[in-house]
């Protein structure tokens, strides 16, 4: 192991062993070269494995660095909504009227079941049972025991209730978080937000027909209805359902130029929070499936479709009126004595059914036809509530119309008939009614179906039915609202025979006239007569002891009294009232 | 020097890493325990809302306004809202003045009579308007020294003089 470069490695200048010449000795490794190069591979490995914990430490750190940077960046809503909140509040979406007042909530309640197979000490469970529900039919429990199958004791249990109930530590007793719905306004909107099942599905109205919007999103559904109109208009029908004694009654508010329904009532109506099977048809909600004859309301499109047609205009006269006339057998005539010669527009005015006749006589059955079918009348119309009627299909045969043209013979819904009616008032052009909140509909864009002019025509000749002393609806006048409108008397038809006594009052308002912005419909079903009431006029002219049960007596009278109510929530300019002060 | 170098990297990698596990799950903590309060909030502002809109619906406060109010509140007529505005005189002052125009088709000298005449009203009316005011306006209450007040006053000072104390002259 000695050689030349030895010495000089010993001498401590360092030579580099490859740069040696080749001997033969090179084969084996001198100690020192040796020792040189296994420190120097242990520093070459021990740096790879540094750089592997390193890099260890580096892929953990950015773990949870990247993590703390998505807890950081995430939007807290999507974080708690989708991982946290409680599940209760997911299950169905709030309903809202258009001032955000809360119509229907789910809320997070209790309900105690029994286990009967669970069940140890029967009577000493019975007895703390009676103690915390006083009122419980103790025999039924007994009974529902024996059967041994899983019941519940009671559902939405309050905080007390809970409370004991959890403090018996009963394993029998199941006390399981469910989710309810709640309707603050009990009735108010019943026929409108319609009702949901056990397991949280809408099974009527607005509840089924939005159904998945309620269940899958996030945000609440938020209506065109106004709980505040709604309350004055419910309170005012059931003050004249109880004048007027009638079986039911009903009534839309309605903007004529979006469609937007302010408010939507049908009486007698039910009270949401307890759950009901309702089978009786006087349930039925009249605006959207009731579909009924509703006489002289119709009179207006006669006259809207002679003047749009270039027939008729305001002041052509009809002369030798008969008071009655026959046709396909049976007799028409009028609801009073008329005068022979009515010009048309008192022909509205005065509500003559042979004037009417005469008129769409004059238009024909196909010019007729066209202008009622393009408002839409007689199709099932396109809305948000499950609950449509479908007008009844007729024929235009012999007399059809004839009858029409006052409205016999023909049916549509109340809803329909609103309809036409904003559309007569807006300057023509069609909308579709709306339940749903809606800010940006612009009427401009719709189909116009008359005439600016026709509109204006109609529009001032319903203010005459109000106003004019032979109106028919001059109860409706209301000072500073400029009130027009038309009003319908329609026998009901039992068993095909027309009755005399039982009546359909329609009166269709708009408001105010000069330019229209609502349409209100009242509809009272078979109102009695009210001699005790005392029935005022706007000039302060006192009436009592009335037996006509006309909707000119009844249906006008309720339409007014919501007009005045109203009127000041709408902040309709009383124009009026503005100028006198 | 390396192996000073691989301590330090190795040592200062596990207290960071555990740092930031642990500030990673402190942070997660806190988040849980924030989202649970705010579940808590939520759910009672959810209660609370849900008692506010039962409370106020227009039912209820119509209810509560017909058992508790002497007034009614609910509608009030144009002809009822004259008749209170009464009494005559005002509404014939009122109506003069609504009627102003007339004056103006008028001949001028009848114009400036009516008018002078007009103005003689409204300044008579507003002069028994005024002597109204003063009449029912409250007398200034003057400050009434009563002697028992004097008295303990009197008193106070002349023991506050034989103690030293400075005394407080009189307002």
């Amino acid at each position: 192991m000695h050689n030349k470069k030895g010495e000089n490695n010993n001498s401590g200048n360092h030579i580099p062993w490859r740069t040696r010449g080749f001997f033969f000795e090179d084969y084996e490794m001198p100690k020192y070269e040796y020792e040189q190069q296994s420190r120097f591979s242990e520093v070459k490995l021990s740096l790879n494995k540094v750089s592997f914990i390193f890099f260890i430490f580096l892929v953990i750190a950015f773990v949870f660095g990247s993590k703390i940077i998505y807890l950081a960046s995430i939007k807290k809503e999507n974080y708690f909504t989708n991982k946290l909140a409680p599940s209760v509040f997911l299950k169905r979406q709030d309903i809202l009227d258009r001032n955000n007042n809360l119509l229907a909530k789910n809320v997070k309640l209790y309900s105690a079941a029994f286990k009967p197979h669970f069940i140890t000490n029967k009577g000493k469970l019975l007895i703390n049972l009676k103690l915390i529900f006083p009122s419980i039919d103790i025999d039924k429990i007994k009974k529902k025991i024996e059967i041994g199958k899983y019941f519940y004791i009671k559902k939405r249990l309050n905080k007390s209730e809970w409370k004991k109930l959890w403090l018996l530590g009963d394993k029998s007793i199941d006390l399981n978080e469910k989710q309810f719905r709640v309707y603050p306004h009990e009735s108010l909107f019943s026929h409108v937000l319609g009702q949901i099942d056990d397991d949280n599905s809408g099974i009527s109205g607005l509840e089924k027909s939005f159904n998945e919007k309620l269940t899958e999103s996030k945000k609440p559904l938020v209506l065109s209805l106004d709980a505040n109109l709604q309350h004055i208009i419910r309170e005012e029908l059931i003050s004249g359902n109880s004048i007027f004694q009638t079986l039911g009654s009903a009534a839309l508010l309605m903007e004529i130029d979006s469609g937007e329904i302010l408010s939507l009532v049908s009486l007698p109506d039910f009270d949401l929070n307890e759950r009901k099977n309702i089978e009786d048809p006087i349930y039925l909600n009249k605006i959207t499936k009731g579909v009924y004859e509703l006489g002289s309301v119709f009179k207006t499109f006669t006259l809207a479709a002679g003047i749009e047609s270039k027939l008729i205009e305001t002041n052509t006269l009809f002369k030798d009126l008969k008071n009655q006339i026959i046709c396909g057998g049976m007799p028409i005539s009028e609801h009073v004595k008329l005068p022979t010669n009515l010009t048309a527009e008192e022909i509205l005015v005065r509500s003559s059914n042979i004037g009417a006749i005469r008129i769409a006589q004059k238009i024909g059955v196909k010019n007729y036809r066209k202008f009622l079918n393009s408002l839409e009348l007689f199709e099932k119309i396109n809305f948000e509530l499950e609950e449509i009627g479908t007008p009844l299909p007729f024929k235009w045969g012999k007399c059809t119309l004839e009858t029409a043209s006052f409205g016999h013979g023909i049916t549509t819904t109340p809803l329909q008939l609103t309809k036409a009616y904003a559309i007569i008032g807006n300057g023509g052009y069609n909308i579709n009614p709306t339940i749903l909140l809606n800010k940006n509909i612009s009427l401009q864009n719709n189909k116009q179906i008359i005439s600016l002019k026709t509109s204006k025509t109609i529009n001032s000749m319903l203010r005459k039915v109000v106003l004019n002393k032979k109106g028919t609806a001059s109860l409706a006048d209301k000072k500073g609202y400029e009130v027009g409108g038309k009003t319908g008397t329609a026998r009901k038809a039992i068993n095909g025979i027309y009755n005399k006594e039982k009546k359909i009052n329609t009166f269709v308002s708009l408001f105010p006239i000069s330019k229209p912005k609502y349409v209100l419909l009242v509809m009272l079903d078979e109102p009695k007569s009210a001699p005790d009431f005392v029935y005022e006029f706007s000039n302060g002219y006192k009436l009592k002891g009335e037996t006509r049960n006309t909707a000119g007596w009844n249906a006008v009278v309720v339409a007014g009294n919501i007009i005045e109510k109203i009127g000041p929530i709408l902040a309709t300019n009383n124009l009026q009232a503005s100028n006198k002060l | 020097m390396r192996n000073v170098l691989i301590l330090i990297t190795l040592i200062s990698g596990l207290i960071f890493t555990s740092l930031i596990k642990n500030k990673t799950r402190l942070l997660e903590k806190e988040l849980l325990y924030l989202d649970n309060e705010i579940n808590i909030l939520s759910s009672d502002l959810s209660e609370a809302s849900l008692d506010f809109h039962y409370l106020t619906t227009p039912k209820r406060i119509s209810l509560l306004a017909k058992n508790f109010l002497n007034e009614d509140f609910m509608h009030y007529k144009e002809s009822q809202i004259n008749k209170s505005i009464k009494p005559k005189k005002d509404l014939t002052v009122l109506k003069k003045l609504k009627n102003d125009h007339i004056f103006s088709q008028l001949s001028t000298s009848e114009f400036i009579n009516k008018k002078t005449n007009f103005t003689k009203e409204i300044e008579s009316e507003q002069l028994l308007i005024v002597k109204k005011i003063d009449s029912q306006k409250p007398q200034k209450s003057k400050k009434i020294i009563n002697s028992k007040k004097a008295q303990q006053w009197m008193g106070i000072q002349i023991i506050k003089a034989l103690l030293g104390i400075p005394t407080i002259p009189f307002e």
